[in-house]
Order: C-alpha cells, then sequence, then structure tokens
C-alpha cells in the first residue's frame, strides 16, 4: 500500500463526565503513519494521547463521542463502524501491544492457548497448523525457545517476556501496523531498551508502520520518524525529530527537554542557588554495616554497607528485584533487618516504631512514598493529616501553634492555604506529593527516606517536586536517601549514588564520578540503557 | 479513645466548605435513580409506620369486627379482614413496630459484636486471629435459621429473644467482612504513615483504619437488614415469637395459612409487604456499597 496506514484527519473526541457535562479530549488532532514509520506520540496524563491511540483502533468508551474528523485505516474511514465490522479490521490489518504486560494475558491460561486463539479468530486453520503460526510469531517476537512457553502461564514469565507474548499476539494475523500504548513504561530500562530495539528491527525488516504512545520523551527522541507532541488535547508540537528536539517551536516542548529525566540531565539546584557548603560535611548521618534483609528463601538485601553524609542526596538505583526498596524499608524501620545493623545519627533504629518511646526516631527521620494517593487517608483534609505529627511528635503543643505550623509548611512546599480543608480525591498527584512532604517536614526531621517518591508523577510535576525537594535541601539542611529505578532522576538530583543489584552494591561513589567513570560493566549497562542518549547529541550540537 | 479535639480542630471540621457540595451531590445522583428512591421511600414509610402507626389508620388492631370476618379486600378494608374481622391493613401497620425493631436490634448486635471481633482477629492477626476466625467459622457451618432457633429455645420466646438469636446468627459474616476489610486497609500506606506520624498502635486503628474500613461493613449491615427482616418473620410465623392477639408480620402471615386456598389475602397481602421492604433495603445496600 502506497498511502498511509493509519490517518487521523482534524479528530475531536469528547468525554461525558459524571454530571452529564462534556469534557473535550482530543481538539482537532491529526496524525498520519505511513509503512515503515514509527511515529510517536508524547504527552503527559490527561494529554488525550490514550484516547488517540483507542479511537484508531475504534475503541472508545460508551462515554467518549466523536465530535468532528475522521480516522482512516487503510483508506477505510472507521469513523461509526459497528463493533463486528471493526473486528475485520482489528488484529488483521491493526494490531495493539497494550500498556500493562502484568494485566493484559489472561492469568489462566496458558501462553500456547493465548497466541493459538488470537490466531484463530481470523484465520480457519487446525489446532497444529495454529501452533505452527503462533510458533513463528513468537519466535518473531523475540522469544527462541516457544516450546518451552507453550505449557507455561503469564505468571511464569518476567515482564520483559509477558511484553514479548503481547507482541507475538499483536503480530499474529500478520497486521501492517502496530500500536503500541506504553509498551515498556512498566518495565526496567535495560529490558525496555531491548523490547523497543525489537520493535525497531519488525518495523525496518517487515515494513509495519508503528504508532507509539509515550510519556517519555526520552524514548520518543530514539526511535522516531516523527514526533507528535500532545498537551490537553491539541498537537503543540509535529515534526521530524530534528526539528522537534533540536528547534522547538512551543515553549512546552521544550519545558518538557529540559525536565525530562534523560541521560542528558544534570543536578537540579533549588531556586536560591546558595547552597551551603558547609553542609558537604563528611560526617555520617546513617549507617548500615553488613545489613541484610532475607524473606524466607529470598534474598531481599544481601550484606550491605554503607554510609550517607549530612546535607547531601543519597540516591539508591536500581532495577526491580535490586532491594533498593527493601534497604529503605530497613533505613526507615518499617522493617527489621535479619543480620547486620542500621544507625541512624550513631543510634540504632528502633525494631519497632510503632511505640510512643521511639518518637525520637520519627523526629529524626521521616519517609515519603511512592504514590501520594495512598500514604494521605482520604478522610483526613490536608490540615488534619499535617496536624498529626505535629500533635502525635509533640513538635507544637497548643492548636494555636499547630495551625499557624501547617500554614508555613503548606507555604513551603509551594501550596496555598486555601488546600488545607480540601481531601486528597480533591488534589492533584503533585499536589498530594507536596501535602505529604509537608507532613514528613512537620516532623522536622534531619532525614528523609524518598521511596520512588517522584516515579508516580507527570515529567513536568515531577520536574517540579524535584525543584522543591533541592529547594528545602539548601534551606533546611536536609539529607535525602533516595531511592529511584530512574538514572535519569539521579542526574537531577544525586550528589552521591549507589548502584544495587540483586541485593548487593554494585558501585558507590559521588553521581559524577560513577556516572562518568564508572568502575563495573552493569553501571555501563544501566547508563546505555536509558532513553535520551540522542538528546545529549542534539544538545551537543547546539 | 484517645482522640481529643481541640477547639480548633474542631471548628476546622465543622466548617469544612465543601460538606454541603457532597451532600447535594450525593442527592442528586441519588434523584437519578429511580428504584433507588422508590426503595428509600418503602423504607421511609414502614420507619413511620413502625413509630407513628396511629396516623396511618383510625382503626384498632385487636378491635374484633362484627359480621364482616374473611371480607376480601375492599375500600374499606384494602387488605381485607379475618376470621375474627379485624382489618388486616391495621394490624399490618401495627405489627410493623414489633418487627422493625427486633430486625434493627439484631443487626445492631451481629454489627457491633462482628466489628469488635473482626478488628481484632485483623489488627492481631497470630494466634488471636486464629482462634477467633475458627470460632467464626463453627457459626458459620450452622445454617442461620437453625442456629436462631436453638438460641430462641434456649432463652425462651418473645420478640427480643427473637432479635438476640437472629443477632447471634449474623455476626459470622460481619466479622468476616470486618477482617478483611481491616487487614487491607492496614496495609495501605497512609496506615504506616500514621505510625511514622507517632501515632500509637489503638490511636493509628481507630483513626485511620477503621473509618475506611466501615463502609464496606455499613453496607454488609444494609443488606443484613432484609435478611434479618426474613428471619424475624420466620421465626414469628413459626410462632417463636409474640404471642397472639398482638399484631407482627411473620405471625399476619401464619394466622392466615390455615385459609391460604380459600382466602389468600390474609397471608399474601402481609407477605407481600416483607418481600418488598426486603428487596428495598437489598436495592440500598447495592448502592451503599459503592
Amino acid at each position: 500500500m502506497d498511502g498511509p496506514l493509519l490517518s487521523v484527519r482534524d479528530l475531536g473526541v469528547t468525554y461525558q463526565d459524571r454530571h452529564g457535562r462534556s469534557q473535550p479530549a482530543l481538539r482537532g488532532v491529526s496524525i498520519d503513519v505511513l509503512p515503515g514509520q514509527t511515529v510517536t506520540v508524547v504527552g503527559e496524563s490527561g494529554s488525550g494521547k490514550s484516547t488517540l491511540l483507542n479511537a484508531a483502533l475504534g475503541l472508545l468508551p460508551p462515554a467518549a463521542r466523536v465530535t468532528q474528523g475522521q480516522v482512516l485505516l487503510g483508506g477505510n474511514d472507521i469513523t461509526g463502524w459497528t463493533d463486528k465490522r471493526l473486528a475485520t479490521l482489528r488484529g488483521t490489518f491493526v494490531g495493539l501491544i497494550p500498556q500493562d504486560p502484568g494485566s493484559s494475558l489472561d492469568p489462566v491460561k496458558k501462553i500456547g492457548h493465548q497466541v493459538c486463539d488470537a490466531v484463530r479468530i481470523h484465520q480457519k486453520v487446525s489446532a497444529a497448523q495454529a501452533w505452527r503460526i503462533a510458533e513463528a510469531k513468537l519466535r518473531l517476537a523475540g522469544l527462541p525457545e516457544p516450546d518451552r512457553l507453550r505449557d507455561q502461564y503469564p505468571h511464569e514469565l518476567s515482564g520483559g517476556m509477558r511484553q514479548r507474548v503481547l507482541i507475538a499476539i499483536a503480530l499474529a494475523n500478520d497486521p501492517a501496523i502496530l500500536l503500541a500504548d506504553e509498551p515498556t513504561s512498566a518495565l526496567d530500562v535495560g529490558v525496555q531498551r531491548q523490547i523497543l530495539d525489537h520493535l525497531e528491527m519488525l518495523s525496518d525488516t517487515l515494513g509495519l508502520g508503528i504508532l507509539l504512545v509515550t510519556h517519555d520523551i526520552g524514548v520518543a527522541a530514539d526511535r522516531s520518524d516523527r514526533i507528535m507532541v500532545l498537551r490537553d488535547g491539541s498537537t503543540v508540537e509535529d515534526g521530524d525529530p530534528g526539528q522537534v528536539l533540536g528547534d522547538p517551536r512551543s515553549s512546552y516542548t521544550r519545558q518538557l527537554l529540559a525536565h525530562a529525566p534523560t541521560a542528558a540531565s544534570t543536578r537540579v539546584r533549588g531556586a536560591g542557588g546558595t547552597r551551603a557548603d558547609t553542609a558537604d560535611g563528611d560526617e555520617s548521618v546513617i549507617e548500615l554495616d553488613a545489613v541484610a534483609k532475607h524473606y524466607s528463601d529470598v534474598r531481599a538485601v544481601d550484606g550491605v554497607s554503607l554510609r550517607v553524609r549530612r546535607g547531601r542526596t543519597h540516591a539508591i538505583v536500581g532495577e526491580s528485584g535490586a532491594g533498593k526498596s527493601t534497604l529503605g524499608r530497613l533505613v526507615a524501620g518499617l522493617t527489621a533487618p535479619t543480620t547486620g545493623s542500621v544507625a541512624v545519627n550513631g543510634r540504632p533504629v528502633p525494631d519497632a516504631p510503632r511505640r510512643a518511646s521511639q518518637r525520637w526516631f520519627h523526629r529524626q527521620l521521616q519517609y515519603v512514598f511512592q504514590d501520594p494517593s495512598n500514604s494521605l487517608d482520604p478522610r483526613y483534609s490536608v490540615e488534619r493529616s499535617i496536624n498529626e505529627p505535629l500533635r502525635n511528635l509533640r513538635v507544637r503543643d497548643t492548636a494555636r501553634e499547630r495551625a499557624q505550623r501547617v500554614a508555613e509548611l503548606l507555604e513551603a512546599v509551594g501550596l496555598d492555604s486555601s488546600v488545607a480543608r480540601r481531601r486528597p480525591s480533591e488534589l492533584s498527584g503533585g499536589q498530594r506529593q507536596r501535602v505529604a512532604i509537608a507532613r514528613a517536614l512537620a516532623a522536622e526531621p534531619e532525614i528523609l527516606v524518598l521511596d520512588e517518591a517522584v516515579s508516580a508523577l507527570d515529567v513536568s510535576v515531577q520536574y517540579q517536586i524535584i525543584q522543591l525537594l533541592a529547594e528545602l535541601q539548601d534551606r533546611l539542611g536536609l539529607t535525602y536517601l533516595f531511592i529511584t529505578h530512574d538514572l535519569g532522576v539521579v542526574r537531577m538530583i544525586g550528589d552521591d549514588v549507589t548502584v544495587m543489584r540483586h541485593g548487593r552494591v554494585v558501585e558507590t561513589g559521588p553521581v559524577d564520578t560513577v556516572f562518568s567513570a564508572p568502575r563495573e560493566q552493569y553501571t555501563v549497562e544501566l547508563q546505555e540503557a536509558i532513553p535520551g542518549r540522542s538528546l545529549r547529541e542534539v544538545r551537543e550540537v547546539a | 479513645m484517645p482522640e481529643q479535639f481541640t477547639e480548633a480542630e474542631l471548628a476546622l471540621e465543622s466548617t469544612a466548605p465543601d460538606t454541603g457540595l457532597r451532600w447535594a451531590g450525593a442527592l442528586r445522583r441519588t434523584v437519578r435513580r429511580p428504584t433507588l428512591v422508590a426503595s428509600w421511600l418503602v423504607i421511609v414509610v414502614v420507619a413511620l409506620w413502625a413509630v407513628i402507626p396511629g396516623v396511618f389508620t383510625t382503626g384498632d388492631p385487636l378491635k374484633i369486627g362484627s359480621g364482616d370476618s374473611f371480607a376480601a379486600p375492599s375500600l374499606s378494608h384494602p387488605f381485607g379482614t379475618d376470621q375474627l374481622g379485624r382489618d388486616l391493613l391495621t394490624r399490618t401497620i401495627f405489627g410493623t413496630s414489633e418487627t422493625v425493631k427486633a430486625t434493627l436490634l439484631a443487626v445492631l448486635l451481629g454489627l457491633i459484636v462482628g466489628s469488635i471481633l473482626g478488628v481484632l482477629s485483623g489488627l492481631a492477626r497470630g494466634l488471636v486471629d486464629t482462634v477467633l476466625m475458627r470460632l467464626v467459622a463453627v457459626l458459620l457451618a450452622i445454617p442461620g435459621l437453625l442456629l436462631a432457633m436453638a438460641v430462641v429455645a434456649a432463652l425462651g420466646y418473645g420478640t427480643t429473644n427473637i432479635a438476640i438469636a437472629v443477632g447471634v446468627a449474623s455476626i459470622a459474616p460481619f466479622a468476616r467482612v470486618m477482617r478483611s476489610e481491616v487487614i487491607r486497609v492496614a496495609s495501605i500506606d497512609y496506615v504506616t504513615a500514621a505510625y511514622g506520624s507517632g501515632a500509637g498502635f489503638l490511636r493509628t486503628a481507630w483513626n485511620h483504619v477503621l473509618p475506611n474500613a466501615a463502609p464496606t461493613v455499613l453496607a454488609l449491615a444494609a443488606l443484613e437488614c432484609g435478611s434479618a427482616l426474613l428471619a424475624v418473620a420466620s421465626l414469628g410465623f413459626l410462632g417463636f415469637g409474640t404471642p397472639p392477639p398482638r399484631p407482627e408480620w411473620g405471625l399476619a402471615v401464619a394466622e392466615g395459612r390455615n385459609y391460604l386456598s380459600i382466602y389468600p389475602w390474609i397471608s399474601l397481602l402481609p407477605g407481600l409487604i416483607i418481600v418488598v421492604v426486603v428487596v428495598a433495603t437489598n436495592r440500598i445496600s447495592k448502592s451503599l456499597g459503592r
């Protein structure tokens, strides 16, 4: 076919909300995908990128209405088609790679069964023939031993393998175009890179068109023939990567490029820019000595010794299963080590921090969780949440002093005093994380343990929170133990970094040293897998 | 419990600006579902029957009519009359308070005792959990009505005893649901965060775990109202409850059963009322569970 495989023309979609009002999700978006071309749609949550992808498949939810424009698949306008009619195109002409490999496969059916099912939906073949096709597709998706997979269940596979099975299913009926919805967001960087490399290879060898939807501009930068940036349902940028990345038209794209954690990120400083040098002392505030934590036969943390220096951000980085979160929980006293010792300011971390006698510990160290929608009680107003440590830890004695302190803390984390009476459900994700930070600061601790504290946030919000953390550190001389899977984020906030793998320390040292002159092969691999290498090239040329 | 609000905090709670809006929103959503509105209407009417039966009927439930026994439903006797010529609508309306009192008492007993067991089990875990849950399993193993009959047989007849019997039989589901909710809530980050904010075990349980576990259990309570009403009426029907001339729903159904083939309305209409109320509580429970 010569024309575009997928052509979206001036598409407008609105959603009907619970109160019957219509909320626009797409406002006149156009996009073409040609054979052999990879088109990437970049946007934050609420930008309409998933709506665009669903519209291309005719999979919009019942609450959505197409208000204008058309979607053409292989030249056919599918607007208004019934599901039955669309089913003739889904799978055969257009394949979908869903977002979450954890929940997109049926947990009670064997892999072989699921791939064969996909084949037999469109092809009238015997079971044996279907398996022969499925076998070939699994190989094509980069799974070299399909016979072993045939009788395995999804839970027996790693996340990366599951994503490859989903790719095999998408390829089952030889589609001409693949739609991929954040296909690697749930995966570790190393696996992400392999999957994306593989998709690129498929596009090159089979001439497949690929529409890739992602929040990560780094991913887009490395892989695309064409990049479109969506914001609030409108196209703010559309062009070839060189132009979009090198000379973006909109300030929003420029901001995304500057704020996304990538291989090209640099250390974020507080707005004041005056960081007290005295804070960079050599004094240890957290000391771990041969700490191990075993869960029955799993060695989550396996003999880690570590020193965290006062007033610095010590990042712990690693892939999933590296033991970094367990390490954070050990330091925060949320779980007790199997062997070894953890000390904060020279005193051992209490085993059971639930007791009132261990308030001293909470006054020195506070923990910030990954997902602020879980870490704030949905029934508590913001004011009451922040008030809790003030009262329980006897930070302020009278109600008047506490109310005043809550106001100060809200101001310190950049929130308006009007949010005090709201509940978490009435706040955005970024606002919630600010509240969680304010609550942690209410105890006036010296140390914050931040467990993936910015991972659940959109790029621009993430950047604001990182800025806030940098500023608070400068002002209050805080020490951060910053746990993250994202090496780009480490570049933005870390002073020191410890790379972990399989519960052990691979390498530790100042961020600049570890990243510019890594001693271990694993650190090199991790770094090479960070998306956005091409961003650095663009930046260096410019 | 050691929850001491200072005046300033209470003031903050009460002046929350969105409370009114929230209620208005809830009301709007309710009105948009007609079956739910109808269900609430049924419950309101039944509640009024229980509290002020005299307003709905001028008759006397015990008054024996002259000559017009077994009258079919008509304008003067919408539910008809029984073998003694007593007006059945009046008897149904006046019987409401006995039945509803017993039902509410039963659900309250099950809710309170079951919730306490569930919270203890869910928070303490370990041996306490094992022992309590085995006891609950034993309770669950015995059919509810059979258990209730055994309890009434031991305690003696009467509405209060029926209530206690049905309540004991409904402890088990409350305990189970409360336990699983408590375990779910206790593993959410905000509970850990509360410990990190210096709250002790009891304070965290009371302020964070219980309020967030309660909605599911309350939805169950609404559902249990239906089955408790059915159980209370069944025991009344079997003659374990209020002794005759006093009216009661289950008894009303029982009194008509000898004449079922000739004068079906004597049993049928009170029975219909029971069905309507049970269905209404089910509908309301479904809306609460969401």
